[in-house]
């Protein structure tokens, strides 16, 4: 399977009188977006706004992120079984506008009023200590306001929303069909030497038993009954793995970031010089009993086996059920002679002295923290709100009863899970660690 | 909380389906629950059954409560 992944990187962006890509400058027609992927019975008001680095900017009711990407050659679209047929994607050329991101900015009032099932959603800042700690705060976004009519179920509320910012996400990046990329680089899992420490990535994903969705879908599915499943790297290039639209807590993966996975990436990059990478594992976590616990874990572990591999890098994301999920993973990965490296970041509390990981298995021995997700963050007011409207009610401590925090005003944050983004998940960040 | 009610001198059964994580943690008696969500019960099961299931883990608990430990201990519900 090779894929061609063509970069167009995006230096500017402005409203102009047609849809086109030159020389990094990208021209949007914002009425042709609106009235193609913006007129359905579901949404009540939708709007579009342009933002960029460094302006005094705060996106809020921001939800799933997602890069631009359109299918040149090769089978399929992108984003498969959301935006069209089911198709095996991973084959073919690709091209992306990078430096760019298509932000939701959702106001949603679903059937699900509270609780770990209920739209939550975060911020974006565009300038200030909050843009430092996301990557979407370093990319010129195109946000999409959308409020939804009342009393959608979930997934039709899911559906809406991701719909049309994944459909505007793709034709952003048809405008660049005719031009030649800035690079391209080539995916193919070729042959290696064999004396090359053959590499698995173990991916967990969550979901609720309440909640209708999981928070990743495999081709346009919420997965949930199921056990570990081999996937070929290529296919997260083309948007195979799309996030619930949904959610916008840092701690949980975006689109942008399954479509840019580091791991996946790095691994890639060191294919054929220090690895041979064996491709992806996508292991259902957060189970319900300690049996269905125990039989995930083994059965990962022997799918990983099964894949020839001698060596794992293992990640997860969201709950703590989940991570006993994944650390028991580790556990039966390294018992099977399979060295395994955990990717996590911490807890710790406010000042870092709390217990740092819920649960740990002694085979666990090689653990890289990607950082905490608990320190406190503070913004700074901003001059300008974009989102359905100008105050903040949707973060995950407030209930749909709360008068809601003027959303210009500067915010003491609980911790960077408030930034969509602001979490470092798979190992993507800018943190580094040295000792003094 | 268990593990601190316990050394206040308040003795405490945890029912808990992550019953390693509790064992980690240093709680002193653990009862090994259902399902996350339904820790007490299993409501997959007829009424009778799930009955049955629910007393066995409180009798599980209160038989945990009554006996004294010197490490974190696992009751077994099935044993009721």
């Amino acid at each position: 399977m090779q894929l061609t992944l063509c970069d167009f990187p995006v230096k500017e962006a402005f409203w102009g009188k047609e849809t086109k890509y030159e020389s990094g400058r990208l021209e949007i027609d914002k009425e042709e977006l609106l009235s193609s992927f913006l007129r359905d019975d579901r949404i009540a008001r939708a709007d579009l706004d342009l933002v960029r680095p460094g302006e005094s900017v705060r996106i809020i009711n921001a939800c799933d992120v997602v890069e631009p990407r359109f299918k040149v050659a090769g089978s399929g679209r992108v984003f498969p079984g959301v935006l069209g047929a089911v198709e095996k994607v991973g084959e073919g050329r690709t091209h992306r506008l990078s430096g760019f991101a298509v932000v939701g900015s959702v106001e949603s009032h679903g059937l699900t009023k509270k609780g770990r099932s209920a739209h939550r959603s975060g911020l974006i800042d565009m300038s200030g200590p909050g843009a430092k700690i996301s990557p979407f705060g370093s990319t010129i976004n195109l946000v999409v306001v959308i409020t939804l009519r009342s009393g959608l179920t979930e997934l039709e509320a899911n559906s809406a929303v991701q719909g049309a910012q994944l459909g505007i996400a793709e034709r952003l990046a048809q405008a660049t069909v005719t031009q030649n990329p800035h690079c391209e680089e080539l995916l193919e899992l070729t042959p290696v030497d064999s004396s090359l420490p053959r590499i698995v990535l173990v991916q967990g994903y969550t979901l609720q038993e309440s909640a209708p969705h999981t928070d990743v879908a495999f081709y346009g599915i919420p997965v949930r009954e199921t056990l570990a499943t081999l996937v070929h790297p290529n296919e997260f290039f083309d948007g195979a793995l799309t996030a619930v639209a949904l959610e916008g807590m840092g701690r949980h993966a975006t689109t942008w970031l399954w479509q840019n996975h580091p791991l996946v990436r790095e691994l890639y990059r060191r294919h054929g010089k220090e690895v041979s990478f064996a491709g992806c594992i996508l292991q259902r976590l957060t189970h319900g009993t300690h049996q269905e616990k125990e039989v995930n874990a083994i059965n990962t572990s022997g799918v990983a086996k099964l894949a020839g591999a001698n060596g794992a890098v293992l990640t997860w994301a969201v709950s703590g059920n989940s991570f006993m999920d994944i650390m028991m993973t580790v556990g039966e990965c390294e018992k099977r002679g399979i060295k395994s490296v955990f990717v996590t970041y911490e807890h710790g509390g406010k000042d870092g002295t709390e217990l740092p990981l819920l649960y740990f298995v002694p085979e666990a021995d090689a653990i890289v923290s990607v950082g905490s997700a608990e320190r406190w963050l503070e913004l700074p007011p901003v001059k300008r709100v974009v989102g359905p409207s100008q105050t903040i009610r949707t973060l995950t401590f407030m209930g749909p009863t709360h008068p809601g925090w003027p959303a210009a005003d500067r915010l003491q944050l609980d911790g960077p899970d408030y930034i969509v983004g602001g979490v470092d998940l798979f190992g993507g960040g800018r943190l580094t660690c040295r000792s003094y | 909380m268990a593990r601190e009610l316990d050394r206040s001198g308040l003795p405490v059964a945890l029912v808990t389906t992550m019953f390693p994580l509790a064992k980690q943690l240093g709680a002193a008696r653990i009862v090994p629950a259902r399902r996350i969500t339904h820790p007490c019960g299993d409501p997959s099961l007829p009424e009778d059954a799930d009955r049955a299931a629910r007393k066995q883990i409180v009798t599980a608990a209160l038989r945990a409560l009554q006996t004294p430990v010197a490490e974190p201990t696992v009751f077994s519900a099935d044993q009721e």
